[in-house]
C-alpha cells in the first residue's frame, strides 16, 4: 500500500479506535499496515472468504456491509462435493478414460479457469462471486458486518479452517491484514489481543480442552476455570513452509538448534503443554546430540506425568525431554496451579492409576492407545531413525504420507498405472523421492494435518473434503496460479498443462499461455477402492500411512 | 544433478501408462520435454507454439520445460528450437503386448492350419498323447477311421463347436460292434441280482484305447471289482472269500458213479477191465471247463452191459387163478377158439427189424434159419392137452393198468385178469393199448409197447385161455417182447433202450398228481418195481438219478436224468482244466484238487430226488489249495483268471462286413 | 507373512482335495483326469486373471497384493496340480510336447521372476540412489554432456589433449558414456564395471599432470555415478524384463490348454 493510502483507511471512521492510540504507535500502525495490508474492493455478492478454507489473514470492513453465512452448499463456493463412484461407474473407467494426457472437457470451466495470467500476476485476482444468490438468501439468513467490524482473525491466527462464508452484501471495502501484521497490530493495540483471546477462549477453546483426555471429565465449571487460566504461546514462523527447503541444506544437528525451544529438559515442569497447531519434537539427551523420542501433532499434550508427580509432592521433579517447535507451533499451557486445583481432584477421584514415568524396560508390546512416553525412551537408534528422519523431513506433517519400503518395491510402476486409470488415465505422483535407509516417502500429496498449500489459493478450488478430510483441488474453478504448488515444500502439486479433445494444448486466447491446472492426489477420493496405489502395489511395498503410527507402531 | 529435479515447476508426471517412448531417450539421448505424441510420432518437433504480443513473437515455453529461450522465436513466429523428428518407440509393456498378441495368434493360425489341411493323424493335431489304437480295434476302424468312436471328429468348426455343448459318449459307439446278453450300460450286463442299484457303466471305465498297437484293452485290474463289491480284498489269495462249502460239487451228478466204490472194489475186483487213472474215464484232450468223460459204451459198457440187458420187464403174467366155483366162471373154450384159430403170424416186427440190422449178416441169417426150423416144428406137432398151472402173481404194471385193490387176493383179480386175456386173445394189444392210454398222456401206449406184435401177446393169451403149452415164437437173445408160459415180458437190448425208459418214465409219471388213495398205492407199487436200482427194467436207475423237478403245470414230479449233465455254467466264473492239466501233466493232476472221501455217504445222495441234498465221493475243494499256485509272486491271482465280467459278451454280424479281412477274434 | 501361511494352507488343502477327489473317481472308474484338468485349468485362469486384475485397478477385487500372494501360491500349486493331472514327464506328441514344454516355460519364468522380485529391489536400495527407469537415458545423457564439457574445458585450460583423445579411444569412456554397458554383469552383480573404471582411471594417470587429473578425477566420479546408473537400468530392465518371457509364454499356454481343453471335450 502507499503512503497515501494508508492515510486515508487510518482517517476512515471504521478505523477510529486506532487512532486513540499514541502517536509513536500509530507510526507503528502504518509500517505494519503499508508491509502486511491490502485494501480489497468487493461488488455485491463478491466472495471475501469461504467456509473451510484456510487463511493467513483477517479483514476489517472499512465501508459497506458483509453478510456472513454458514453452510453453504460447496458448490457455491466453489468446490465440488466428491461422490463415491459406484461399482459402474467405476468400471467404466476401462474404458472411458482419455488417452490424451491432462485432457479436460473445456465446456465445464468458467471463463477465469480459462486464464492463465503470467508468473507474478496471481495475486491480483479478482474475486469470485457467489454463485446462487436467491437460494443462499432463501435458506440463509446472514449476519451482517458493518464497518468497523472486523473478521477472519481466528482463522487466520489459529491456523484453523474458516469457519463461515463472508460475502459482500453491498459494495464493499475491505482492509486485509496478513497474519504477521495481524500478530503486530495485536501486541500494539492491547485491545485487540484480549479481544481476540478472549473470543477464542469463549468459543473455542474449552471444546478443545474437552476433546483433551485428561480434561475430558471436568465439569463445565472446572472446565472454564481450567480454560481461563490457560496461556497461549505461539512458536517458529507462521510461513514455516518458505525456509523449509532451507532448512532442507543445513544439517540435523544445526536445524535442532534453530526449532524454537518450548519447553526444556531438565526445567521445572510447570503445567500440562498442549499442542493446538502444528507440530513439536519432543527429544532428549543422548550423547552430544538429542534424542527425538516422539512429536506431538495438534491435539497431543506433554506434562501429566510430570505435574502429577509434582503435584502428588514428590521431590526433585525435572522435564525428562524438551519440547521444540517444529516449524510453526500454537501451545496451549494449563498451568500447575489450575490443574492442582480443578483437575487433580478429579484424578485421584477416578483412582487414576498414578501417573509416573515407568522405569522398567520398554514396553513394546503395549497397544499404541495406551502406550506412553515412557515406552520409548528405550528404543534404540535404528528403532527411531526413521522417526528422527520423518521429524526432519517434516513428514510427520502428512496424514496419508506415500512411504514405500524399497526392499519390496520392483519399480513395477503398478501403483502409477493404477492411480493414472483412476484420475482420467493421469498419474498424480511420481514414484520418486527422498529415500531414509530401505524407505521411500514418494512426491505424494501427504493430506497434510497443516496444509500450507491450501493458504492463499484465490478460489477455494484446494480445500479439505467434508468427509474424510483428504485435500483436493477442484479443477473446474482451478485457475493454474501456481500458489498452491509453490506453498507446498514437499511439492506434491504438480501443475499441468492441459489439453482439449483434439489432443493440442488449450492456451489463454489473449496471451496464448497454455492453461494450467493445479494437480495432485485427491486420495482417490472418489473410488470406492480407496487410494489406488496402495491397492495396486502387488508386493505391499507402498502404504499411505500418517507417519505417527509408522513411528509408533 | 539437479537436487530439486522433482521440484513441481522442473518436472512432469512419469507417464508409464503412455504407450511411447521418446526416440532420442531410446538412443540414450536427451528425450525433449513434449514427449511423443498419442500416434506415436515425434511431438518435440518446437518447443513452443508463439504467440504474437503486440508485434512481437513471444516464447511461450512452460517453465517446467525450461521457461523461455533465450533466443527466442523467429521473426516469422516459428519457435526457434526446431529439432529433426525423432522415432518414438513403443514402451516394454506395449511390446510384451504385442509379443503375447503374436504368440496367441500364431499358434490359434497353427492349430487352424493343421486342423484345415491335415486333419487326421498329423503330429502335432495328436491331441492326447495319441498312441495308435489296439491292433484288434484298427481293422474295424480302416473304413471309417477316427470317426467310428469320435463322431465329431474332422467335421469342421461347427460339429467342434456343437460337441462342446453336447454330451458325448463313447460307451454308445462300443455297442455298433459289441454285443451282450443285457445292457451294455448295466454293471455285469445286468446279469446280477436286481436289488443291486448300481450306478450306470461305461465302456471305458475298464477298457481304455489308444495306449499302443499291442495294448491288451482286456486287461483289468482288481480295482474295477472292488468298485462295487462290498467285499473288498486285496488279491485272491489275500482276502477272497473261502469257496462254497461244497464248491465244486454243489449238485447231485445225474449219473450215480461211486469213484470211491470204483476204484476201491469194482475196478479191484474186474482186474483189468477198470482204468487205472481218470483218464481211463474222463477225455482230457477236450477238458475245458469240465473234463467230460467218454459215453457209456467207451465207459461202462464193459461192466454194465450185461446188467441192462438181464432185467426185464414183466408186462402181464398169468397169476393164480382160484378154482372155478361154476362153470359159468370158466372160460368159454370155443369164444376162445374162435379168437385164436387160424395160423399164427408172426412177423418179424419193429424191433426184428432193428436187431436184423444190428446183427452182422452171417449171425442174421443163422437166426433166420433157426426161425424157420422152429416154425415148421411147431406146425407138424399136435396140440396136446396141457394142465398149465400159474403159481404166480399178478404183476405191478396189470395191478396198476387194471385198478386192482388187492393184486395178491385172487378173487379180487380173478375176473379182470380173465377179461383181459380174453381182450388179448381177442384183439392182441388193443385193450392193453387202451387202458395205458387210460392212465397216461397220449401217444405213451406207443412209446410203451413199440415193438410188441400184437401176435405175439394174442398167442400167448389164447394159450394161456385154452391152457395149452404157450410156445414162444422165439426167444431173441438180444432182448425185445417175449412172451412164455405165464408171462409177457420186455427184455432191454441195451442201453438207453428206448421202451425201457418210456417205462420207467411211465411209472414215475404214475404217481404225479394221482390223488385216488388205491390207485397211488398201486401207482407207486409199480414204480417201485420198475425204478428199482437193482431189479428195476434195465437197472437203469443203478446209474441214472431220479431228480424230482417242477412240471410245466407246476407239478411236482420225478425224472430220469438220463443225459450226462454237467455243473450249470456259472455266466461270471471261469476255469480251465487244461490249462491246470497242461501245466501239472496228465497222471496226477487230477488228484491234486479232486481227492477221494472214502468215508463219504454218495450213495446216499441217491435215495431223495433233489439234487442239492448231495454228498460227493470227493473232498470238497477249498481257496487253499488253489492259493498254493496263486498267489504273490507266483501263478497269476487277478480277478480275471476265475471271473468274467460280461454276460454273454459276443459281436455283431455287421461288423463282420466292416472288415474286409476277418480278424482274429479271441473272445 | 501370516498371509502366505493363509495361502499356503489354502493351496496345501486345495490339493489335497481335489487329490482325494481324484482317487475316489479313479476307484469308482470314472475319468479321474477331468478332475485334475479341470483344477489345473481352473488355477489357470485364476492365475490369468491376475493380470486382468491390473487393468481393473478402480474395482474393489481385492488388494493386488492379495492377488500376488494368491499368483505366487496358485502358480506353485498349479505344478502340483499339473504332475497329478499328467502321468508322463515328456509326451509323444508334438501337440502335448509344446502343451508341457509351454507349461513348465511359464513356471520356470515365474519362479525366476519371483526370485528376481524378491532379491533385486534390495540390491537396488543398497546402491543407494534411486533413479526412474525411464529417465535413467536422460540421466545418462546429462552425465555425457557433463564429462564431455568438462573434457572440452581441460583441453581449453590445460591445452593438452590426452584426455579427450583418451574419451574418444576406442571401447574408452565416450564407449562407457555413451549408453548403459556391461549390462549382464549388473545382473549378477558383478563388479565388472567398477574394475573397468577403475582400469581406465589407473590407465590414464601416468600421462597427466596435477591439474588434467583434477578434471580426470571429476570425469571418473561421473563415471561411478553412471555406473550405479547402469545398475539401476540393468537391474530395473530385467525387473521388467522378465514379464516379457512369462507373458507371451502365459498367452500361449492359456491358448494350448483352451485347444486341449475343446479337444477332450470332443473326443471323450
Amino acid at each position: 500500500m502507499t503512503d497515501a493510502e494508508v492515510k486515508r483507511i487510518l482517517s476512515l471512521p471504521a478505523l477510529q479506535i486506532l487512532n486513540k492510540e499514541k502517536s509513536s504507535v500509530i507510526t507503528r500502525l502504518e509500517k505494519i499496515l503499508k508491509i502486511h495490508a491490502r485494501v480489497m474492493r468487493y461488488e455485491p455478492n463478491g466472495i471475501v472468504i469461504r467456509e473451510g478454507d484456510y487463511g493467513n489473514s483477517a479483514f476489517f470492513v472499512l465501508s459497506g456491509e458483509v453478510g456472513v453465512v454458514l453452510g453453504l452448499p460447496p458448490e457455491s463456493l466453489g468446490r465440488r462435493t466428491l461422490h463415491k463412484k459406484n461399482f459402474w461407474q467405476a468400471l467404466s473407467q476401462l474404458w472411458s478414460n482419455s488417452k490424451i494426457p491432462e485432457k479436460r472437457d473445456i465446456s465445464r470451466y468458467g471463463p477465469e479457469a480459462l486464464r492463465q495470467r503470467d508468473d507474478g500476476d496471481s495475486q491480483t485476482t479478482k474475486p469470485i462471486f457467489l454463485q446462487d444468490i436467491p437460494r443462499v438468501f432463501d435458506s440463509k439468513e446472514p449476519v451482517l458486518l458493518k464497518a468497523g467490524d472486523y473478521f477472519g482473525e481466528l482463522a487466520a491466527l489459529g491456523r484453523t479452517p474458516r469457519s463461515a462464508t463472508v460475502f459482500a452484501k453491498t459494495d464493499a471495502e475491505l482492509l486485509e491484514i496478513r497474519w504477521q501484521g495481524l500478530r503486530d497490530l495485536m501486541k500494539l493495540v492491547k485491545g485487540w489481543r484480549h479481544e481476540i483471546h478472549q473470543t477464542y477462549r469463549k468459543n473455542a477453546l474449552k471444546t478443545h480442552l474437552q476433546a483433551t483426555p485428561i480434561f475430558s471429565h471436568l465439569n463445565d465449571q472446572d472446565l472454564q476455570a481450567v480454560a481461563d487460566a490457560t496461556r497461549f504461546e505461539t512458536y517458529g514462523q507462521f510461513d514455516w513452509q518458505g525456509s523449509y527447503k532451507d532448512l532442507q541444506e543445513k544439517d540435523s544437528l544445526e536445524a535442532l538448534q534453530e526449532e524454537p525451544i518450548i519447553a526444556r529438559e531438565g526445567d521445572f515442569p510447570d503445567g500440562v503443554l498442549m499442542v493446538r497447531v502444528g507440530f513439536a519434537r519432543v527429544t532428549f539427551r543422548r550423547g552430544n546430540g538429542r534424542k527425538t523420542l516422539i512429536y506431538l501433532g495438534a491435539g497431543d499434550f506433554y506434562g501429566a506425568d510430570e505435574t502429577f508427580e509434582l503435584l502428588k509432592g514428590k521431590k526433585d521433579v525435572r522435564m525428562k525431554v524438551s519440547i521444540a517447535g517444529l516449524g510453526y507451533v500454537e501451545i496451549l499451557r494449563v498451568p500447575a496451579e489450575a490443574i492442582e486445583k480443578h483437575v487433580l481432584p478429579q484424578w485421584e477421584a477416578k483412582n487414576w492409576q498414578i501417573r509416573t514415568i515407568d522405569k522398567g524396560p520398554a514396553k513394546k508390546k503395549r497397544p499404541a492407545k495406551f502406550r506412553r512416553m515412557a515406552d520409548y525412551f528405550d528404543r534404540s537408534l535404528a528403532d527411531s531413525a526413521l522417526l528422527e528422519w520423518g521429524v526432519q523431513e517434516r513428514f510427520v506433517n502428512g496424514t496419508q504420507t506415500m512411504l514405500i519400503n524399497m526392499d519390496r518395491c520392483v519399480r513395477c510402476d503398478d501403483c502409477v498405472r493404477a492411480c493414472a486409470e483412476t484420475h482420467d488415465g493421469n498419474p498424480r505422483f511420481i514414484r520418486h523421492g527422498k529415500t531414509f535407509q530401505n524407505w521411500m516417502v514418494a512426491n505424494a500429496c501427504m493430506h497434510c494435518a497443516d496444509p500450507v498449500c491450501m493458504i492463499g489459493c484465490p478460489t477455494g478450488a484446494i480445500h479439505r473434503t467434508v468427509a474424510g478430510g483428504s485435500v483436493v483441488i477442484n479443477d473446474d474453478t482451478c485457475i493454474g496460479c501456481q500458489t498452491c504448488a509453490n506453498s507446498c515444500p514437499y511439492s506434491n502439486i504438480r501443475m499441468a498443462s492441459i489439453r482439449g479433445d483434439d489432443g493440442q494444448l488449450v492456451l489463454d486466447k489473449q496471451n496464448h499461455n497454455p492453461i494450467l491446472k493445479a494437480t495432485k492426489c485427491d486420495l482417490c477420493s472418489d473410488q470406492i477402492t480407496g487410494p489406488a496405489c496402495a491397492y495396486a502395489c502387488p508386493h505391499d511395498a507402498l502404504k499411505r500411512v500418517d507417519f505417527n503410527q509408522v513411528i509408533l507402531d | 544433478m539437479d537436487e530439486n529435479e522433482f521440484a513441481h515447476d522442473k518436472s512432469q508426471y512419469e507417464r508409464p501408462n503412455f504407450p511411447y517412448r521418446c526416440g532420442r531417450g531410446v538412443l540414450w539421448q536427451k528425450p525433449c520435454y513434449q514427449g511423443p505424441n498419442l500416434d506415436g510420432s515425434c511431438g518435440g518437433v518446437s518447443e513452443c507454439t508463439p504467440a504474437l504480443k503486440g508485434s512481437r513473437w513471444q516464447c511461450k515455453r512452460s517453465k517446467s520445460a525450461g521457461g523461455a529461450c533465450e533466443d527466442g522465436p523467429t521473426p516469422y513466429g516459428e519457435c526457434g528450437l526446431k529439432r529433426t523428428p525423432c522415432a518414438p518407440k513403443p514402451t516394454l509393456r506395449v511390446y510384451r503386448g504385442r509379443l503375447a498378441l503374436l504368440v496367441a495368434i500364431l499358434i490359434v493360425a497353427l492349430i487352424g492350419f493343421l486342423q484345415a489341411f491335415y486333419p487326421i493323424n498329423n503330429r502335432f493335431f495328436k491331441s492326447s498323447d495319441l498312441n495308435p489304437i489296439s491292433k484288434a480295434h484298427q481293422k474295424f476302424a480302416q473304413e471309417s477311421g477316427c470317426t467310428t468312436c469320435h463322431a465329431s471328429h474332422n467335421k469342421g468348426p461347427g460339429a467342434l463347436v456343437k460337441a462342446l455343448v453336447t454330451k458325448t459318449d463313447l460307451s454308445a459307439n462300443c455297442v455298433n460292434c459289441h454285443t451282450f446278453a443285457g445292457p451294455s450300460s448295466k454293471a455285469h450286463n445286468g446279469g446280477i441280482k436286481k436289488d443291486h442299484d448300481y450306478q450306470d457303466t461305461h465302456c471305458q471305465m475298464c477298457h481304455l484305447e489308444h495306449k499302443g498297437e499291442s495294448f491288451n484293452t482286456k486287461v483289468l485290474t482288481g480295482k474295477q471289482c472292488n468298485f462295487c463289491h462290498k467285499t473288498k480284498f486285496e488279491s485272491f489269495s489275500r482276502g477272497h472269500p473261502e469257496f462254497r462249502e461244497k464248491f465244486p460239487y454243489l449238485k447231485r451228478n445225474s449219473i450215480k458213479f461211486n469213484h470211491v466204490s470204483h476204484f476201491n472194489k469194482h475196478f479191484e475186483k474186474s482186474k483189468n477191465k477198470g482204468p487205472k487213472t481218470c483218464t481211463g474215464c474222463h477225455n482230457i484232450t477236450s477238458a475245458d471247463r469240465a473234463v467230460r468223460s467218454f459215453g457209456f459204451d467207451v465207459v461202462c459198457a464193459e461192466c454194465h452191459a450185461r446188467q441192462i440187458i438181464s432185467k426185464n420187464l414183466n408186462l402181464i403174467t398169468l397169476p393164480e387163478m382160484p378154482l372155478p366155483e361154476s362153470e359159468e366162471d370158466l372160460i368159454d373154450r370155443n369164444e376162445v377158439f374162435s379168437f385164436c384159430a387160424g395160423p399164427v403170424m408172426i412177423e418179424m416186427d419193429a424191433n426184428m427189424d432193428e436187431l436184423k440190422k444190428r446183427m452182422s449178416g452171417p449171425e442174421r441169417k443163422k437166426m433166420e434159419a433157426e426161425r424157420r426150423k422152429m416154425e415148421a416144428e411147431r406146425k407138424n406137432t399136435e396140440m396136446e392137452e396141457f394142465e398149465a398151472v400159474s403159481t404166480d402173481s399178478v404183476t405191478v404194471i396189470s395191478a396198476y393198468l387194471l385198478n386192482l385193490k388187492d393184486k395178491d387176493s385172487s378173487e379180487e383179480y380173478a375176473t379182470p385178469i380173465q377179461e383181459l386175456i380174453l381182450e388179448m386173445a381177442g384183439n392182441g394189444t388193443d385193450r392193453m393199448a387202451q387202458l395205458i392210454e387210460e392212465h397216461s398222456a397220449n401217444g405213451m401206449a406207443k412209446k410203451l409197447l413199440a415193438g410188441l406184435h400184437p401176435e405175439v401177446l394174442k398167442r400167448a393169451a389164447c394159450a394161456w385161455a385154452l391152457n395149452e403149452e404157450y410156445e414162444p415164437p422165439i426167444q431173441s437173445e438180444y432182448g425185445g417182447w417175449f412172451a412164455n408160459l405165464v408171462s409177457v415180458g420186455y427184455t432191454p437190448f441195451g442201453h438207453a433202450d428206448p421202451v425201457a425208459k418210456s417205462w420207467i418214465e411211465f411209472a414215475l409219471a404214475a404217481t404225479a398228481g394221482e390223488e385216488d388213495q388205491q390207485k397211488r398205492e398201486l401207482a407207486k407199487a409199480m414204480q417201485k418195481e420198475l425204478v428199482d436200482p437193482k431189479d428195476g427194467v434195465g437197472s437203469c436207475i443203478k446209474c441214472h438219478a431220479v431228480t424230482a423237478k417242477k412240471s410245466a403245470k407246476g407239478k411236482e414230479q420225478l425224472f430220469v436224468e438220463w443225459e450226462i449233465t454237467w455243473p450249470e455254467l456259472k455266466p461270471f466264473v471261469f476255469y480251465s482244466h487244461k490249462n491246470h492239466i497242461d501245466m501239472l501233466g496228465v497222471d496226477d493232476s487230477c488228484q491234486h484238487c479232486h481227492v477221494m472221501d472214502d468215508k463219504a455217504k454218495y450213495k446216499d445222495s441217491f435215495e431223495t430226488e433233489d439234487p442239492a441234498e448231495f454228498v460227493s465221493n470227493f473232498r470238497s475243494i477249498e481257496r487253499n489249495q488253489c492259493v498254493t499256485c496263486h498267489s504273490e509272486n507266483q501263478v497269476a491271482q487277478e480277478c480275471q483268471l476265475c471271473h468274467i465280467y460280461h454276460l454273454k459278451p459276443g459281436f455283431k454280424k455287421t461288423m463282420m462286413t466292416v472288415a474286409k479281412t476277418q480278424p482274429s477274434i479271441n473272445n | 507373512m501370516t498371509r502366505l501361511w493363509g495361502f499356503g494352507i489354502a493351496a496345501g488343502a486345495f490339493f489335497f482335495l481335489i487329490l482325494v477327489w481324484t482317487l475316489k473317481v479313479d476307484q469308482s472308474l470314472g475319468p479321474s483326469n477331468f478332475i485334475s484338468g479341470w483344477a489345473v485349468f481352473g488355477v489357470l485362469v485364476a492365475l490369468v486373471l491376475f493380470n486382468g486384475r491390473k487393468r481393473l485397478p478402480f474395482l474393489p477385487l481385492a488388494s493386488a497384493s492379495w492377488w500376488f500372494y494368491f499368483h505366487i501360491t496358485g502358480g506353485f500349486l498349479v505344478v502340483f496340480l499339473f504332475w497329478l493331472h499328467t502321468d508322463i514327464i515328456w509326451p509323444n506328441s508334438l501337440y502335448n510336447q509344446a502343451l508341457v514344454f509351454m507349461f513348465y516355460s511359464v513356471s520356470i519364468t515365474g519362479i525366476i521372476g519371483l526370485f528376481i522380485e524378491k532379491t533385486y529391489p534390495k540390491s537396488l536400495t543398497q546402491s543407494g540412489v534411486e533413479y526412474i527407469y525411464e529417465r535413467i537415458p536422460e540421466r545418462i545423457a546429462e552425465i555425457r554432456a557433463e564429462a564431455e564439457s568438462l573434457i572440452e574445458e581441460c583441453t581449453e585450460k590445460t591445452g593438452s589433449d590426452t584426455l579427450a583423445k583418451h574419451y574418444l579411444e576406442q571401447n574408452s569412456l565416450y564407449w562407457f558414456f555413451i549408453r548403459p554397458r556391461f549390462f549382464f554383469n549388473h545382473i549378477f552383480r558383478g563388479r565388472a564395471a567398477k574394475h573397468w573404471i577403475k582400469n581406465q582411471c589407473s590407465l590414464l594417470d601416468r600421462y597427466l599432470n596435477d591439474e588434467e587429473l583434477a578434471y580426470s578425477k571429476k570425469i571418473f566420479d561421473l563415471a561411478n555415478t553412471k555406473r550405479i546408473m547402469d545398475f539401476h537400468y540393468s537391474m530395473q530392465r530385467v525387473l521388467k524384463g522378465w514379464l516379457l518371457v512369462h507373458v507371451p509364454l502365459s498367452t500361449g499356454l492359456m491358448v494350448l490348454a483352451l485347444w486341449h481343453f475343446v479337444v477332450v471335450q470332443v473326443y471323450l
